[in-house]
């Protein structure tokens, strides 16, 4: 037996070796979560235009049998202005797979930048994602602002996403969205800037609730489709903005 | 099970056969089986040529898996003080009579030799592919590969521990 046999006969016992059991369940997941949130799309692309004639052009897509691709993951970087505001982005990168799997709930023709994948606790993940203009047709491109639009992008572990919103969204305070969940029940969704601890939210439903701040997401629950209004607090609870 | 299906689970099997090959058995490889698994999913659509699924996903996993094992090592690095004994290689895994393991010491030996060299190997003897597929998953010529395994070959003859490996076994 020459010496290098051992290492052949290594790699010949690998010929065989099936995946784990559980990365198979895994990756099974990306699919039925992709079918939940295709109408996702509707909303990002209305987000993106800002434009009410945009909506008929939005559904007509939304109507394509074909499932719309998640948004493509890409290396670039995070601008200035956004770290600057938003401290989540110092903290250290997430590159797990969950991470990636959760991202996919956003959709093309969104594209997500890959060092900005952020862990909020154990709850969610935020990343920056900006259009790919490329991949949007002409009709809806002439809407783009120059460059295209570009935001954070807020998805719980759950793979319910809201935004990208624009960090001129976030400093003005209309960063929040509440979207409906799979298991029943609504979910607030917003991104604050940095120094803002706590949210009070004033709901159309009459309550008032505070939450906690993490890492510039508010994630919470509650119990009616819209927003009377809501206010930024800081740490000892004074009211910073009001909207 | 759909086309999308299968193409989800023969990227997870070839990606998982390269990433345990390289970097052993445990998370780092199940990792990065899925990261290739997920892209070749999100990325199915760019592929224009079905019969080149395989050697696409192949790429794929050999650019993960190596860029796994840098981020590993990089990490080791920094992690590791001055010492440049720190940086060595660690000792080959042992079983309970003393005998080094052979799984453990094949890997150590495969990352001695250069990162096409190992390519090379995973495609031949895990994924029994003939050269003209390997030169097509590399970008080489044929010749390459042969040179790339048999250049590999040799290295390994000449490691002392898979030598120790196989004379142990062998009467005196």
């Amino acid at each position: 037996m020459t010496a290098d046999q051992p290492v052949v006969d290594y790699l010949q016992t690998l010929r065989d070796l099936d995946p784990d059991p559980a990365a198979i369940s895994a990756l099974r997941a990306v699919k039925p979560r992709r079918r939940r949130l295709r109408n996702a799309l509707t909303l990002s692309l209305v987000i993106v235009a800002g434009s009410s004639a945009l909506a008929a052009a939005t559904g007509v897509l939304s109507r394509n049998p074909d499932p719309i691709p998640p948004a493509r993951v890409v290396h670039s970087s995070v601008p200035a202005e956004v770290t600057a505001v938003l401290s989540v982005f110092d903290r250290p990168q997430d590159r797990s797979a969950e991470a990636r799997i959760a991202l996919t709930a956003l959709r093309s023709p969104f594209v997500v930048d890959a060092g900005s994948i952020r862990a909020v606790g154990d709850t969610a993940y935020v990343a920056f994602a900006r259009t790919d203009l490329d991949a949007l047709p002409p009709k809806l491109r002439q809407h783009e602002p120059p460059g295209g639009t570009q935001g954070v992008y807020v998805v719980a572990r759950d793979g319910v996403g809201d935004g990208p919103f624009p960090l001129a969204d976030i400093e003005r305070g209309t960063a929040w969205g509440i979207k409906e969940l799979p298991a029943g029940g609504r979910r607030f969704t917003a991104v604050v800037p940095d120094g803002v601890a706590r949210v009070e939210l004033r709901l159309e439903s009459g309550t008032r609730t505070t939450h906690a701040v993490q890492a510039n997401v508010v994630l919470a629950p509650v119990d009616a489709e819209g927003l009377d209004g809501w206010s930024w607090l800081d740490a000892d609870g004074r009211t910073l903005r009001s909207f | 099970m759909s086309d999308t299906d299968a193409q989800a689970l023969r990227a997870l099997t070839l990606a998982t056969r390269t990433a345990v090959a390289i970097l052993g058995p445990g998370d780092q490889a199940r990792e990065v089986a899925q990261e290739v698994a997920i892209r070749v999913l999100e990325r199915r659509t760019q592929l224009r040529d079905p019969d080149k699924f395989d050697a696409w996903v192949h790429r794929i996993a050999l650019r993960e898996t190596f860029r796994a094992q840098r981020g590993t090592r990089r990490r080791r690095a920094a992690e590791a003080t001055l010492d440049d004994t720190a940086l060595e290689l660690p000792a080959p895994a042992t079983d309970h009579a003393g005998q080094l393991d052979a799984a453990a010491a094949s890997r150590l030996a495969l990352q001695r030799l250069g990162e096409r060299e190992r390519m090379a190997m995973v495609l031949r003897y895990v994924h029994d592919l003939p050269d003209s597929q390997i030169a097509a998953v590399l970008d080489c010529r044929r010749g390459t590969v042969n040179s790339l395994i048999s250049r590999a070959r040799t290295r390994l003859r000449a490691m002392p521990d898979l030598e120790r490996l196989t004379t142990a076994g062998e009467p005196r």
